[in-house]
C-alpha cells in the first residue's frame, strides 16, 4: 500500500467519493479503498507529504476514469485487462509505427511486457502502470513512455556512433581544427562571436512558448500540425507566429550587431555569411582561433 | 516561414544550430506522465508555464514530445513549408473574393453617349417592377424605373439623332436577368464595355424556347428564330458606346428617377441602356417574354410600405407592410400580367398579355381597361392614376390621359 499524506482520507472524503463515482471504478471492481489509495499516492506525489497545495484542484483535474483502469489492471483484474488490450495496445502499436523506426516496435513490445507486469518484485508482479498517476490521459502517458524509451535508445545509439566515428579522435587529435577553412578575413571570429552572442540574447528574450515553437520547426522537425498539437494551437496560428518569433530574432540579431557592435549593414551580412560557411559552427571553435597568436 | 533571400537562410541555420546547441538542463527533466500531462494541458496554468518554460530550452524534452505529437496521429515525420497549399488557398481564394467584389461595387455607370438628355418627357413617371421568387423567397430588386420607361416613350423621337430605335429592355430585361441572371448579366457587362451586346444562339434560344414551355403551356406566340446578321447590327449600334468616354458622376443623377421613386431606385442591377437592332430586340422580346409569364414580380409604390404582386394564376396581391404579408385584392381571371407601374401608394397599373392593361386608382378596387390592342404589353409607365404610357409588342406606344378610358397609340 502506498504511503498517503497524513489526513488526506478524511480532508477530501467527499471529494474522493465523488471522484469515485466519476471513475466508473465500479466497473472494473475498484473498491473506494483503492482508488483512494491511488488518489493519495498521486497527490503524495505531486505535493510531497504535506497537504498544502491545491489539493482539491489537483485532485479535479485527474483522469480519474483512467487511473481507476490502471488500478483494475495493475491488481489483474481480466476485464480491465481485456479493456486495455483492445483499446490502448493497438494505439501503443500505431505510435510505435508512427515513429519510423523498427527499434520502437521493440520498445513498443517491451513496454508491453512491462505493462503487464512481468517483472516480479517481492513475489508479486509489478506492473509499469505503477507509475501511472492520472495526470495525463492514459493513451497519452504511453506515448509518452514509449518516446522516452525511443529517444533514450536513440541517445544512446548517437553515443555508440560517435565513439565508432573518427570525430572524436579528430577533436582529440586537434584535427578538426587543421581540417577548418583557412580564413582569409582576420575579422571573421570576430564576426561569428558576435552573431552567436547576438543570436544568444535574441533567443533568450523570447518567451518560452515562441522558443519552444522556433526549436520544435527547427530543430526537431515537426510539422506545423504536429507543433500545433504540441502547444494547442491552429497550424495557421502555429505558421503566423513562428515567422513573427523569426522576425523578432533578425531584428533583435541586426539591432545588436549594428548598434551595440556597431557593424554597418555589409559586415552584417558578412556575419552570415561566414555563419553559413561554418555552418555547423561552434563558439568555442571560433573563440579558440581567435585568441590564437 | 518565407525565405526571401540567401542571408534569411543564413540567418534560420544559424538559429537551427542555435536551438539545438542550446539547452540540455541535465537530469532535471520532468517525468513521462508530466510531459503527457503537458502535451494534454491537464496541468494547472502555473504548472503548465513553468514546465513550458523547461521544455522551451531542453533538447530531450522536445524530442520526447516531438515523438508523441508525431504518435498522436501517425503523420510522417516530414518539415512542412508554412506557406503551405492549406494557407494558401484560402489566401487566394479570399482575395479573389474581395477584388471580385470591389470591381461590382466600383463598375461605373455608363450611359450610352447617344442618348439625348432630352429624351425624358419632362413629367416624372414612377415604374419600377420588382421581381420575386417563386412566390415569396427575396425579392429581387427591380430595374431601370423611369429612366427607362423614359427612353421608352420616347424612343420614337431619337431617330433625328440617326440612331436606330431604342428598344426597351426595361421590365423586362430586368425579369429576363432574373430568369437568367450569368447571361443577361453579361449582355449588361459587354453593354457597358461598349463590345457587341451577347445575343442568343440558335441552340441557347430553343433551350429557353423550351424552358418557358414548360412553364407556360399556353403561350401561343411563338418567336422567330434568331435574325440572321444581328451580330453585325447591334456591333454597328454599339460601336459608338465603345469610343464614348465615361460620363462624368453626375451623368447617372440627371437620368435617376424623380426624388419620389428614389425609394425604389435599383440598387445592384446593372443599368446599362443598350440599343439592340429591332429584328435581335423582338427575338429577345419574345424569348424574354416567354419566360415572363413564369415569375410572379411585385410593384413597388413610393410608399415602402405599399406593394402589390401579381403573377401566372395569382390575380393581384397588395402587402401593405412591405411585403411581409399579402392579402389577395382580385383574380383576374386568368390574365397574364407580365408589368406594371406604381406611381404612388393608391395608384397602379398592370399590364399583361394579349393588350391586358389593369388599373387601381384607390389602391383597393381594381378594373380591367380596355386597351386597343392585341400584343402583349411590354412595359407600362404612369405617373398618377390617368396619365400611362404602354408599350406593346409591335413596339406601339398607347397614351392615356384619363384613366384609361381612352387611348392614343401612335
Amino acid at each position: 500500500m502506498p504511503r498517503q499524506p497524513a489526513g488526506f482520507e478524511s480532508t477530501y472524503a467527499r471529494l474522493v467519493q465523488r471522484l469515485y463515482r466519476k471513475s466508473g471504478a465500479e466497473r472494473w471492481d475498484v473498491s473506494l479503498e483503492r482508488l483512494t489509495a491511488a488518489l493519495a499516492s498521486s497527490v503524495e506525489k505531486r505535493f510531497g507529504g504535506s497537504l498544502s497545495g491545491d489539493v482539491a484542484q489537483y485532485l479535479e483535474s485527474l483522469h480519474v476514469e483512467d487511473l481507476a483502469l490502471a488500478c483494475a489492471c495493475i491488481d489483474g483484474h481480466e476485464a480491465a485487462w481485456e479493456h486495455f488490450v483492445t483499446e490502448y495496445r493497438p494505439e501503443l502499436y500505431a505510435a510505435a509505427r508512427a515513429t519510423g523506426n523498427d527499434a520502437a516496435r521493440e520498445i513498443a513490445d517491451g513496454l508491453y511486457a512491462e505493462l503487464f507486469g512481468l517483472d516480479m518484485r517481492d513475489g508479486k508482479r509489478r506492473s509499469l502502470l505503477t507509475y501511472f498517476h492520472g495526470r495525463s490521459k492514459l493513451s497519452t502517458w504511453l506515448r509518452s513512455v514509449l518516446a522516452q524509451r525511443y529517444v533514450d535508445a536513440l541517445r544512446a545509439g548517437r553515443r555508440t556512433d560517435s565513439m565508432d566515428s573518427t570525430e572524436l579522435e579528430d577533436v582529440a587529435s586537434g584535427r578538426h581544427l587543421a581540417s577548418q577553412p583557412k580564413e582569409t578575413d582576420p575579422a571573421r571570429a570576430d564576426y561569428l562571436r558576435m552573431l552567436r552572442h547576438a543570436l544568444t540574447h535574441a533567443l533568450a528574450a523570447l518567451e518560452p512558448r515562441e522558443r519552444l515553437r522556433l526549436s520544435c520547426y527547427y530543430v526537431q522537425g515537426m510539422t506545423l500540425a504536429q507543433i500545433g498539437r504540441l502547444t494547442g494551437e491552429h497550424e495557421a496560428t502555429v505558421s503566423r507566429k513562428l515567422d513573427r518569433a523569426r522576425r523578432t530574432v533578425r531584428q533583435a540579431v541586426e539591432r545588436r550587431l549594428g548598434v551595440e557592435c556597431g557593424l554597418n549593414p555589409v559586415q552584417i551580412d558578412l556575419c552570415y555569411e561566414y555563419a553559413l560557411q561554418d555552418w555547423p559552427f561552434d563558439l568555442s571553435h571560433a573563440l579558440a582561433r581567435a585568441n590564437e597568436p | 516561414v518565407v525565405k526571401t533571400g540567401e542571408d534569411r537562410s543564413a540567418l534560420e541555420r544559424v538559429l537551427a544550430s542555435e536551438l539545438a546547441r542550446s539547452g540540455d538542463p541535465g537530469d532535471s527533466c520532468p517525468d513521462a506522465e508530466l510531459l503527457a500531462a503537458y502535451f494534454d494541458r491537464s496541468l494547472p496554468r502555473a504548472d503548465y508555464l513553468e514546465l513550458e518554460r523547461h521544455i522551451s530550452t531542453c533538447r530531450s524534452c522536445q524530442e520526447q514530445l516531438a515523438v508523441v505529437a508525431r504518435s498522436d496521429s501517425g503523420t510522417p515525420r516530414r518539415p512542412e513549408s508554412v506557406w503551405s497549399l492549406r494557407t494558401l488557398v484560402p489566401l487566394v481564394s479570399s482575395a479573389v473574393a474581395v477584388i471580385f467584389v470591389a470591381w461590382i461595387a466600383m463598375r461605373p455607370e455608363v450611359r450610352p453617349a447617344s442618348l439625348p438628355a432630352n429624351a425624358r418627357p419632362a413629367a416624372p413617371v414612377t415604374s419600377t417592377t420588382d421581381l420575386v421568387s417563386g412566390g415569396g423567397g427575396g425579392e429581387a430588386t427591380a430595374s431601370r424605373s423611369a429612366q427607362l420607361a423614359n427612353e421608352i416613350a420616347s424612343a420614337p423621337q431619337k431617330s433625328n439623332v440617326g440612331q436606330a430605335p431604342l428598344e426597351e429592355p426595361g421590365p423586362s430585361g430586368a425579369q429576363a436577368k432574373r430568369l437568367d441572371g450569368s447571361r443577361y448579366e453579361l449582355r449588361d457587362n459587354l453593354g457597358r464595355r461598349g463590345a457587341p451586346n451577347r445575343q442568343l444562339g440558335p441552340s441557347e434560344y430553343r433551350q429557353r424556347q423550351e424552358a418557358n414551355a414548360a412553364g407556360a403551356p399556353t403561350s401561343s406566340t411563338a418567336p422567330p428564330p434568331p435574325a440572321p446578321g444581328r451580330d453585325e447590327a447591334n456591333k454597328a449600334v454599339t460601336q459608338p458606346l465603345a469610343a464614348s468616354p465615361p460620363p462624368p458622376p453626375a451623368a447617372p443623377a440627371a437620368a435617376a428617377p424623380p426624388s419620389g421613386d428614389a425609394s425604389i431606385a435599383e440598387e445592384s442591377r446593372p443599368k446599362t441602356d443598350q440599343k439592340v437592332a429591332p429584328a435581335a430586340a423582338a427575338a429577345e422580346r419574345e424569348s424574354l417574354g416567354m419566360m415572363i409569364q413564369a415569375e410572379p414580380f411585385v410593384l413597388r409604390s413610393p410608399d415602402a410600405r405599399i406593394r402589390w404582386r401579381a403573377g401566372p394564376g395569382q390575380g393581384i396581391s397588395v402587402s401593405r407592410d412591405g411585403g411581409v404579408t399579402w392579402s389577395m385584392q382580385i383574380h383576374t381571371s386568368g390574365d397574364t400580367l407580365i408589368t406594371g407601374a406604381a406611381p404612388s401608394a393608391t395608384a397602379a397599373w398592370f399590364g399583361g398579355r394579349a393588350g391586358v392593361v389593369w388599373q387601381t386608382s384607390d389602391g383597393v378596387r381594381w378594373r380591367r381597361v380596355p386597351l386597343p390592342a392585341s400584343e402583349d404589353v411590354r412595359s407600362v409607365v404612369a405617373s398618377d392614376a390617368l396619365h400611362a404610357t404602354v408599350v406593346t409588342a409591335d413596339n406601339t406606344t398607347y397614351v392615356t390621359v384619363d384613366g384609361g378610358q381612352s387611348w392614343t397609340g401612335r
